[in-house]
């Protein structure tokens, strides 16, 4: 069993706070009578800031990484071998840019905690994101 | 007043007694008859923070180890012992002594999966249709990138079914934790209930599919009290208000 556990990785609780929220937020048996929720400031971390509707933002971004794999040349591609590495290393500079992990981290978290501005932050994953990544 | 974190068979075992609060509470049970609400002492005007939201998980994660546990929301309190019994306990035994029984044995397991973001739209780019002059105006950029959004979702959407459907068979129930409909959303947020004794061959599943998927991120917790199949419904129409209603449960 335990080895299972390690090789699984599995982690005996939730980690982040959304997730944590995510059990007993609004899950769980509710009662009323003569026993209230003493919520505070838990409330605003719940404000859904989902964006079911992508933004123009995020097309552009897709359409750009679209194009920026054109460009990058397949595996299998021949000739011009100098201009293929050239293009192929600049793609994948690109591309590792397109691939942020620190954006990746968000979604679980960034679900249930963004307090206001709705659509701001998930819009700026695209793109703020990726700057401070390729600063380097 | 008392902060009630769930409810349990009485003569639960004790475990962990640090609760809710600074410095954290005693955890103790308060009983009637064949159930019982494990409880620990909170100020008057005390007031649910990220750390008390992290000890009532705790201590709900704590008290699975010992049989099963019927999560309550977060944030619920009552005045004291006895009204934990006329409000909490005593309307609700017959219904609860069948939940426990039907989930005595039984843990929540979360398994989340998130993509490269990156190498999704590769596998996806060969199906997006480029337009067909070439053209890189906005309107043109706008179509691929909508095109690209389309095929990511159905792309995550394939991914997921793949996965539930290899852990499906191991569960006894599962849901969603969450909608995932968009183009920046995960590839999945899901729960099942699982057999405790069947935990470590849903290990050797996720094992499984860590490996099929390299290069996904995959979290995979538990096990957790079941607070995802004792839901409270809130649009049964008795419920539909019930921060101010008639006193009915739900599950």
């Amino acid at each position: 069993m335990t080895s299972s556990v390690q090789m699984a990785n599995r982690a005996p609780r939730p980690s982040s706070l959304a997730d944590v929220l995510d059990l007993v937020l609004d899950k769980g048996i509710v009662i009323d009578a003569y026993v209230r929720l003493a919520l505070v400031g838990i409330e605003i971390l719940t404000l859904d800031a989902r964006i079911v509707i992508a933004s123009v933002d995020t097309y552009l971004r897709f359409a750009e990484a679209v194009n920026r794999l054109d460009l990058q040349p397949h595996e299998q591609a021949t000739g011009l071998p100098g201009l293929v590495k050239e293009l192929r290393d600049d793609g994948r500079r690109e591309q590792s840019r397109g691939g942020t992990k620190g954006a990746r981290e968000a979604p679980s978290g960034r679900d249930r905690r963004v307090p206001s501005g709705r659509s701001a932050p998930r819009r700026r994953r695209g793109s703020s994101g990726y700057e401070e990544e390729d600063e380097d | 007043m008392l902060y009630v974190y769930g409810i349990v068979r009485a003569g639960h075992p004790p475990v962990d007694p640090r609760g809710v609060g600074r410095p954290p509470g005693e955890v103790r049970l308060v009983e009637s008859g064949p159930i019982a609400a494990p409880v620990s002492e909170v100020p008057d005007d005390f007031a649910v923070d990220e750390a008390d939201a992290r000890a009532h998980v705790h201590v709900l994660i704590e008290l699975l180890s010992g049989g099963p546990v019927i999560p309550l929301r977060l944030g619920t309190v009552a005045p004291d012992d006895a009204a934990v019994h006329t409000e909490v306990l005593d309307p609700v035994r017959a219904e609860m002594v069948t939940l426990l029984d039907e989930l005595d044995g039984l843990v929540e397991l979360h398994v989340d999966a998130d993509d490269d973001e990156a190498e999704a739209i590769a596998a996806v780019a060969a199906s997006a249709p480029r337009p067909a002059d070439g053209s890189g105006d906005l309107g043109a950029k706008l179509e691929l990138g909508e095109a690209v959004a389309s095929l990511l979702t159905q792309h995550r959407q394939r991914l997921a079914e793949a996965i539930v459907g290899r852990l499906r068979p191991l569960a006894v129930r599962d849901v969603p934790r969450s909608v995932i409909e968009g183009p920046e959303d995960p590839v999945l947020r899901w729960a099942f209930l699982v057999q405790a004794d069947d935990v470590v061959n849903f290990d050797e599943a996720v094992i499984g599919i860590r490996s099929e998927y390299p290069s996904m991120s995959i979290r995979y917790v538990g096990p957790l009290p079941p607070a995802h199949f004792v839901e409270w419904d809130p649009h049964a129409p008795e419920n539909a208000d019930s921060f101010r209603g008639s006193g009915n449960w739900g599950w």
